[in-house]
Parts: structure tokens; C-alpha cells; sequence
């Protein structure tokens, strides 16, 4: 869990328009009974009318290729046709603000700034018509897999001064580093971002199975045949003696 | 209680896995088979990659072969000699079917053809199975004497050249038909993680007419290695060998096939092999369902490998 927490400065200290946020504890650990986990994000801001200010808090892993295959029906069966890739996608993005960002700010800030889903620019090179509707068939998938995530209510501003929010990471989240920006909006206008680091570590034996899998693939092929063996030979024993 | 499955990358439960474990152990504890033929669907139904549940079911198989190979062993109903030529094709078949792995899972093809392969392979044990246990069934009922076949004593696998004299089943016999049977069942282990028993006993009797009392010993002795190495080598390959999945499956069917062994002295035999042949159909059916009934997601979205 992170804290994006109140420095222990008094608002007095803080500039004309300003965001204060705050790192406690940046690191997340998924053991082999990972559930997802909530990030939770809070902070303070200063302004001169700050019933007029928005906060949009984004979170983003690293982007990376995906590859598609349509389904064809052929003799009665599905299978699949020929690979396409698609590329620059991002293994997990969330958007929380405290109203629909259209609100916010203006379309092309938005696009700038690269915020919310319809904003991402995948990269793919075959033609448009379809690479739209793959582009839509991609975001529904991660959508429900939970990577993909908008939510508009998803941040709490507390008297005007003080916002707070809890971001959902999914069970199947990568390991690595996330970028966490919030943006601080004022009458439309961005008037200040503030962006850090979210390091997601997968811990315990998952991991190690996980590491070992892949780093050593042939020592760990022979190990888990060394364990059937003992297991095997455990058995044999056991009936031996019956 | 969930478990995440670090290579399977999906959370299971731990009990669900357990008990398919228990089952499929059940299962062979009873009728003798070793049950990678039904587990590997089971646990491709259950949501794990067909690759992972591949992979991962060949290295349970080691475990269960190398136990029922030991109570054989301790028979002397094992052939070495046979089942080392018979592992010198599994051998080559198993490099062969991993080759074939690579091949059609850089096509994107894999999960059709394991799909495939089990509706065929399924389709085909499950009916010869049902109509055996239907016919003993019905001999039963009216009392008849089922009528032996009197077999031939030679047939054209016994013409071949290279003859190798087997003192253990009796033989005198060409060592290629054991080195074709052995390839293939290299190939099927590494496509769709079976130990290949129930191809490998009949066409041993059959083909090679080997005495029965040797044949379940011998053809374990073989699937070990051959499973064996089929593990290492989808590790190597493939990195789909989840270890923690092939863990709880191993104590599951440790503990089902104790159970298993029990109540097979108990049931009667024709009916069990009637239930054995519809459990076998109805796999084999809701794996062609599930190739044929329109899919839910149009597009199959996966991590590319550049």
C-alpha cells in the first residue's frame, strides 16, 4: 500500500496553486495468494478556487505487444486465422477522477496528456477499419480482466481541500513499475502533475518457481522430474510395507 | 482455499485440484490406466493454458508410473529388454513431438490440436470401451461363454527383419514394430501429455502378442522415462511445467489411487468399464462442444513474442 500523504507541512506552506503528495511505502508484494490489492492515493491541494478544481489520479505499467487472432468458423469448427500484433499497450492502466473527465478538461488536454482509455495510441499496421474494431475487442478484454479501469467517481474530495482515493490492482497484475500521475485541474485548466513510482515485486515461492522456470529452464525441468521420482518412489515404498 | 499457480498464472482451488487428483487416481487405481487422458481435459476445462495442463500432466504421470511400475517390478512381470527398445522410440518420438509443439504453437494452433487430439483419441477409447462393457454386459446377462479368438500365431510383424529374441515375454520377434509404437507414443506424450498406455497395452498384445502378464509392467517401465523426458523438455522449451499444479495432483491421486485399488476388488467389472466408457464419451463431448459452439470472445488476444 502507498500513501500519497500530507507532507507534515501546514497548508499555510504551500504555494498559490499547488499539490502536495507523498510516498510512504511505494512497494507492493504479490505472494502465492495474491487477491489484488488496493493503492491507496490521498493528498492535498491549494488554489485560489478550489470549488473549481478536479483531480485525475493515473496509473500505468509498461506498455508492451499484444498478439490477436480472429476466430474463423472452418468445417464446423473454430479456429484461428493468422496473427496480428498490435503494439504500445499498456499491461495496466487505471484513470480515477472525481467526475467524468470530459468535464474536467477539454478533449485535446485529455489527448496531451494521454488520459483515458480512448486516448491510448496503439500501434498496429494494417488498416484502420479494422484495427478499430481490434482496438475495442483489446480494451473489453482488459476491462474485464481489470487492467483496463475508468472510474469517474473513483476519487473523494473532502472539503474542498483534501482528496483520497483507493485504486484497485487485480490479481493477475505484472510484476514491475508503475507510474502514478495526478493531475491537478482548476477551472479546466492543468495547473499542476505530480508523478512517481509504484514497484510491484511477486514474492515467495511463486515467484521463485516463477524466476527458476524461467532463468534455469532445463535445472528446473529435471527438479520437478527429481520430485515426481521421490514422490513415486514414496508411494512404491508405502505399498511395500502394506 | 485459492492458490495462485506461478506458471499456470491463473488462481485455482486448491481442494478442486486435489479432488480431481483424488478422482482421476480413483480411476486408475480401479481399471489400471493411468489417467492422463482424462486429467489433462479436466484441467483444461478447469481454466489452466492446454500447454500448462500438457506439460504439467507429464510430470504428474512420472510419479504414478514410477509406482505402479515398482509393484510390477516386484512381480517380475517387467520385459526391460522390450521396454528399453520401446523407450529408445519413445525417445525419438518425444523430440519429434515437441519439434511439432514448437511448430504449431508459433502457428497459434496448439490449443486446436490438443483440443483435436483428444476429441479423436477420446471419441475412439471411450467407444471401443463401451461397446466391450456393453457386450460383457449383455454375455453376462445371457450366460453365454464369450468366445475366445483363436489368434495367429504369426502375422507380418513377425516376418521383419532385425529379429531380437525377448526371454521374458517369449518372443522372437523384428525390433522395429516396438521402435514404431514407441515413437508414437513419444509424439502423443508430448503433444497432449499422456503416458500412452492405453495405446501402447493393446498393440503390445495384439500386434506384438506379448503375454498379458508382462505388458502393464513393461509399458509403465517405458512411459517413466519417456514422461520423463517429455517434462524436462517442455520445461526446457516451453517453460509450462507448473510444479506446484503437478504437486497437488500428485498427492491427490496419490491418496485416490490407495482408494481406487481398494474398490476395484470390490465393484463388479463389466458395469465399471460401462461407466469408464460414458465418463470417457462425455469428455469427449464437451471437448467437441466447445470447438464447435461459437466463441464468446471473436478475437483471441495473447502476449506477443517478438
Amino acid at each position: 500500500m502507498i500513501l500519497f500523504g500530507l507532507n507534515q507541512l501546514s497548508y499555510a506552506a504551500l504555494s498559490e496553486n499547488d499539490l502536495v503528495t507523498q510516498i510512504d511505502d511505494p512497494h507492493i508484494q504479490i505472494g502465492s495468494n495474491f487477491f489484488g490489492e488496493e493503492l491507496l492515493v490521498f493528498g492535498a491541494m491549494s488554489g485560489q478556487d478550489l470549488s473549481k478544481s478536479d483531480i485525475i489520479i493515473k496509473v500505468e505499467g509498461a506498455s508492451k505487444a499484444l498478439s490477436v487472432r480472429e476466430r474463423i468458423n472452418k468445417y464446423g469448427i473454430w479456429i484461428n486465422d493468422t496473427e496480428m500484433v498490435i503494439d504500445n499497450i499498456p499491461s495496466f492502466y487505471a484513470i480515477y477522477s472525481n467526475r467524468s473527465i470530459k468535464r474536467i478538461t477539454s478533449e485535446s488536454l485529455l489527448k496531451e496528456q494521454l488520459i483515458g482509455i480512448s486516448n491510448l495510441n496503439f500501434k498496429s499496421d494494417f488498416d484502420s477499419e479494422k484495427s478499430k474494431i481490434i482496438d475495442q475487442a483489446i480494451i473489453k478484454k482488459n476491462k474485464e480482466k481489470g487492467i483496463f479501469i475508468e472510474k469517474f467517481t473513483g476519487i473523494r474530495i473532502i472539503g474542498d481541500r483534501l482528496f483520497r482515493s483507493s485504486i484497485e490492482l487485480p490479481q493477475d497484475i505484472k510484476e514491475g513499475t508503475y507510474e502514478v500521475s495526478i493531475y491537478f485541474f482548476e477551472d479546466q485548466q492543468l495547473v499542476d502533475k505530480d508523478t512517481s513510482n509504484v514497484f510491484v515485486n511477486k514474492t515467495q515461492s511463486g515467484k521463485f518457481i516463477y524466476n527458476q522456470a524461467n532463468e534455469n529452464p532445463l535445472l528446473y525441468g529435471v527438479f520437478s522430474v527429481l520430485i515426481a521420482w521421490a514422490a513415486g518412489l514414496l508411494v512404491a515404498g508405502i505399498s511395500r510395507v502394506r | 482455499m485459492y492458490l495462485y499457480l506461478p506458471i499456470a498464472e491463473v488462481s485455482v482451488n486448491l481442494f478442486v485440484i486435489f479432488g480431481m487428483g483424488g478422482v482421476v487416481g480413483i480411476l486408475s487405481g480401479m481399471f489400471g490406466v493411468g489417467g492422463g487422458f482424462l486429467m489433462t481435459p479436466l484441467l483444461i476445462f478447469y481454466g489452466i493454458p492446454p500447454i500448462v495442463a500438457v506439460a504439467t500432466e507429464a510430470n504428474q504421470i512420472v510419479a504414478s508410473s514410477i509406482s505402479g511400475a515398482f509393484a510390477h517390478w516386484r512381480r517380475k512381470a517387467v520385459d526391460f529388454k522390450m521396454g528399453t527398445i520401446l523407450l529408445f522410440g519413445g525417445i525419438i518420438g518425444s523430440f519429434i513431438g515437441i519439434e511439432l509443439f514448437i511448430f504449431l504453437k508459433d502457428l497459434g494452433q496448439i490449443d486446436l490440436i490438443i483440443s483435436l487430439s483428444y476429441v479423436i483419441l477420446l471419441g475412439a477409447i471411450g467407444t471401443l470401451i463401451f461397446i466391450e462393457g456393453m457386450r460383457s454386459m449383455i454375455a453376462h446377462r445371457n450366460e453365454k461363454v464369450v468366445q475366445v479368438k483363436k489368434r495367429k500365431d504369426r502375422t507380418w510383424v513377425h516376418s521383419l527383419p532385425l529379429r531380437v529374441r525377448f526371454k521374458k515375454s517369449g518372443l522372437y520377434i523384428s525390433i522395429i514394430p516396438p521402435i514404431v509404437i514407441g515413437i508414437a507414443v513419444g509424439i502423443m506424450a508430448s503433444i497432449m501429455g499422456v503416458g500412452g498406455g492405453f495405446i501402447m497395452v493393446p498393440a503390445m498384445i495384439y500386434l506384438l502378442r506379448m503375454p498379458t502378464n508382462v505388458v502393464i509392467g513393461t509399458s509403465l517401465y517405458q512411459i517413466i522415462f519417456v514422461t520423463s523426458l517429455v517434462t524436462v523438455l517442455h520445461a526446457y522449451e516451453n517453460q509450462t511445467v507448473d510444479v506446484m499444479l503437478a504437486m497437488i495432483l500428485m498427492s491427490g491421486g496419490v491418496v485416490g489411487a490407495q482408494i481406487g485399488a481398494a474398490l476395484g476388488h470390490k465393484l463388479k467389472a463389466e458395469q465399471l468399464r460401462f461407466l469408464l466408457g460414458i465418463l470417457i464419451l462425455a469428455v469427449c463431448a464437451k471437448m467437441l462442444i466447445e470447438l464447435a459452439v461459437e466463441p464468446k470472445d471473436i478475437y483471441v488476444i495473447t502476449d506477443a513474442i517478438l
